[in-house]
């Protein structure tokens, strides 16, 4: 199952968590290993769960993102929750909540930022490292829960994608009548000129 | 002192000791002139920003009253900065700076009025993301003390909305709260994506600019224009040379792409030449001239509303004068020349003695020197005298081009649209005047409607007026004057070429009321360097009018594409004729 629409951040669900930039690091840092075709996606998460969570994950939830097109994706959250800057939160989170997690990122922000990018380019990275401490219940140290929210709101690629297909769809609309109109007035301007 | 005058000259020094810190937030190998601070008495007129760069003198002014009024006295670094970015990122030289206003017409559409305020803003935008990102200037400290923009201004508020975006500030913190009814938060998420995706281009996205506030302006009344000249800076750029490419430059005359399908700011927006979309972007016919297929430069009209706002050229002639020349240029032909006997062989004099008032290019130096180490005019400065001997080579004398250029109403207006006719005479002209001929040029149309150059010229200015005049009325061939020129003068004068460049009205070349009359081919034949009928007309016509036309060449020049058969057709009829002549 994925989620294929984006929820607003609800301020007042985070705690204060680690600082973005070091949970960017770490993204920046990932094992290039997650790309590796071969590699068993859905044990890596098994091993993940189980090291940084409490409680069973549900498996079949999980089997889809695990073998499809955008896997990586949950190589990459597997390494960022191994990662230096998640560590002091090792244990803090339901097995559910992780799988959870797993099906926004790679379900419904993959989508969107394919995960090679949550990791090469920059404006990619502080999205994934926004929505991923959202979603895990956190906010970047040194935010209100308030400017958090404002801020992934402002860089969210799922929500932005649907307005900027309807602005995309007016602006063609608008070029089809300009360039209607633009014929009509060189019609009338060549039956303007005169020919003596 | 008063307490007045020691706060200013305090604001004074604190610029003027920023300025190297304004510097090195461009890099370390930066340099430029200082800062120019200026005081409320000696404040030019007319420019109301408080701070403006010069790309002619290279040099940045800031009014310091106006920069304390708006409460910006404490960051020197960030304004100073600023303007220095003008003259390091954008627009940096006149050039760029045309080819961003080109381009900001193009997105502005039937807003071009704006183009100018939009242009500067686009650079400050450009700007301050790069000083805020890269250098750590604190830009969004300036805005807050400028304050947030009036809620009708939808521009500003646009601006400042990206600006919070590409800054991680908080929402409102410097566009102020969102206007009910007029939202700006997707045309903001877009421009803040076309402003890193063209940090480092400021012409590529100046149209995608463009298009986008045209989006949200709608008629002038609409929005306060005087409200954003007070916030941007401002440019000053007036006289100077017109920069070269402009005219044939097919890149400023792209359709602009609105942000929200440019690939660059949305890797996977689709194209406006998609080919599902192809037939928008298609462009119109023209009355008379068939859609060309190449890419092509800015029309002549929208050639000359650029030079006018650039304060280069405020004559629509003027600027179509130099939009022919500039397109002429990559067409220009070898021009016919005559034989003449013998050329007469330079040889060096003696030296005489230079003396006040004679041309000081004429001092022969180390004849001077060898003379005397202490140069005396009319003592010891020396010249030396050249003298001729008769040669045995012959030489070769330019032939002289007699060009008359139809504007009757059939014709489009070369001011306004691209006329291949008009381009196929400048080529003409300024092929002769390149091979040192004189040209005589005649702009005609109806009866008393005959204008052009007084006599042969070798003023190339001159022969362009007339190449784009126009006057739009009936079609009566200036025969009287044709015969004037080659029948009626007197002296030996120089053999000449006669070139008409008309349509299907180049009957009244050779017909009165329908029977026809000698005078054209008695002038081809006292003229004695041939003839040349440029007309646009159907192809499949020429053989009639090269009938009716006798001894005169016929070229056929419909569009642009037929200018590069002409310009080959024509210089292998002058390879002929020279070879005939040499033979002879």
């Amino acid at each position: 199952m994925t989620h294929s629409t984006w929820q607003r951040p609800d301020p007042a669900s985070t705690v204060p968590g680690p600082s973005l930039p070091d949970l960017m690091h770490d993204l920046a840092a990932t094992p290039p290993d997650v790309w590796d075709p071969d590699i068993d996606t859905l044990a890596l998460w098994a091993d993940t769960v189980s090291d940084v969570a409490h409680g069973e994950f549900d498996v079949e939830a999980v089997l889809e993102l695990a073998t499809g097109p955008r896997s990586a994706g949950l190589g990459v959250i597997a390494a960022l929750l191994h990662g230096p800057a998640l560590r002091p939160w090792t244990g803090w989170w339901e097995a559910a909540r992780l799988t959870s997690v797993a099906q926004r990122m790679v379900g419904t922000l993959a989508a969107h930022v394919p995960p090679s990018a949550w990791v090469a380019d920059a404006r990619s990275r502080e999205e994934a490292a926004r929505l991923f401490l959202d979603l895990l219940g956190l906010r970047p140290a040194g935010e209100s829960a308030t400017v958090a929210a404002d801020r992934l709101t402002a860089m969210s690629s799922p929500a932005l994608a649907a307005a900027l297909a309807e602005l995309a769809q007016e602006q063609r609309r608008a070029a089809e009548l300009a360039a209607r109109l633009a014929e009509k007035r060189a019609r009338e301007a060549a039956a303007r000129t005169t020919y003596v | 002192m008063s307490r007045g005058a020691r706060d200013r000259a305090a604001t004074a020094r604190r610029w003027d000791e920023a300025w190297p810190d304004a510097l090195a937030a461009w890099g370390s190998h930066l340099r430029l002139a200082g800062p120019n601070l200026i005081g409320k008495v000696n404040r030019p007129s007319g420019i109301r920003s408080f701070a403006w760069f010069d790309l002619r003198a290279v040099r940045v002014s800031i009014a310091l009253d106006l920069a304390t009024n708006l409460g910006l006295a404490e960051l020197p670094t960030e304004i100073l900065a600023h303007e220095i970015g003008h003259h390091v990122l954008s627009p940096g030289d006149l050039g760029t700076a045309a080819r961003v206003l080109a381009r900001m017409q193009m997105g502005l559409v039937d807003r071009d009025d704006l183009a100018p305020v939009m242009a500067n803003l686009w650079s400050d935008l450009l700007i301050n993301d790069r000083l805020q990102r890269r250098a750590g200037l604190r830009m969004d400290e300036v805005w807050r003390r400028i304050g947030p923009p009036h809620r009708d201004d939808t521009v500003m508020r646009l601006v400042m909305r990206a600006d919070e975006l590409l800054w991680s500030l908080p929402t409102g913190s410097l566009a102020g709260p969102d206007v009910p009814g007029r939202p700006v938060e997707r045309e903001a998420q877009l421009l803040a994506r076309a402003v890193r995706a063209y940090a480092d281009d400021p012409v590529g996205g100046a149209a995608g600019f463009g298009a986008l506030v045209r989006q949200l302006v709608g008629d002038p009344e609409d929005m306060r224009l005087d409200a954003i000249r007070l916030l941007v800076c401002h440019q000053e750029q007036g006289g100077g040379a017109v920069p070269a490419g402009l005219a044939t430059d097919p890149s400023l005359a792209a359709p602009a792409v609105h942000p929200s399908l440019d690939p660059r700011v949305l890797p996977g927006a689709r194209a406006a030449d998609d080919p599902e979309h192809a037939g928008t972007a298609a462009t119109p016919t023209q009355a008379g001239v068939r859609t060309l297929d190449r890419p092509h430069g800015l029309e002549p009209a929208a050639y000359a509303a650029l030079l006018g706002r650039l304060g280069l050229v405020s004559d629509p002639a003027r600027a179509a004068a130099s939009w022919y020349r500039e397109n002429a240029g990559p067409h220009l032909v070898p021009f016919p020349s005559t034989l003449r006997p013998v050329h007469p062989d330079p040889l060096l004099g003696g030296l005489t003695d230079w003396d006040v008032g004679e041309d000081l290019g004429q001092i022969d130096w180390p004849g001077s020197l060898v003379r005397s180490p202490v140069p005396i005019p009319g003592v010891t400065l020396q010249q030396r005298e050249h003298l001729t001997d008769v040669g045995i080579e012959p030489d070769r004398e330019p032939v002289d081009l007699d060009l008359y250029l139809d504007s009757s109403g059939s014709i489009p207006d070369p001011r306004r649209t691209r006329s291949p006719l008009a381009l196929a005479g400048a080529i003409m002209a300024l092929s002769a005047l390149r091979a040192g001929a004189r040209v005589q040029a005649t702009t005609w149309s109806g009866p008393d409607q005959v204008a052009g150059t007084d006599g042969f010229t070798e003023n190339a200015d001159e022969v362009l007026a007339a190449v784009v005049a126009y006057f739009g009325g009936s079609t009566a061939f200036p025969l009287e004057r044709l015969v004037a020129t080659h029948l009626d003068s007197t002296g030996e004068p120089r053999r000449r070429h006669i070139a008409v460049v008309s349509d299907s009205g180049i009957n009244s070349m050779f017909l009165e009321r329908g029977t026809p009359t000698p005078g054209a081919a008695q002038c081809l034949a006292a003229a004695g360097a041939g003839g040349s009928l440029i007309l646009n007309v159907p192809v499949n016509t020429r053989g009639r009018y090269a009938e009716m036309a006798g001894d005169y060449d016929v070229y056929t020049v419909a569009t642009w594409e037929d200018l590069v058969p002409f310009a080959r057709a024509f210089a292998a009829r002058v390879w002929d004729l020279d070879r005939t002549e040499h033979d002879r």
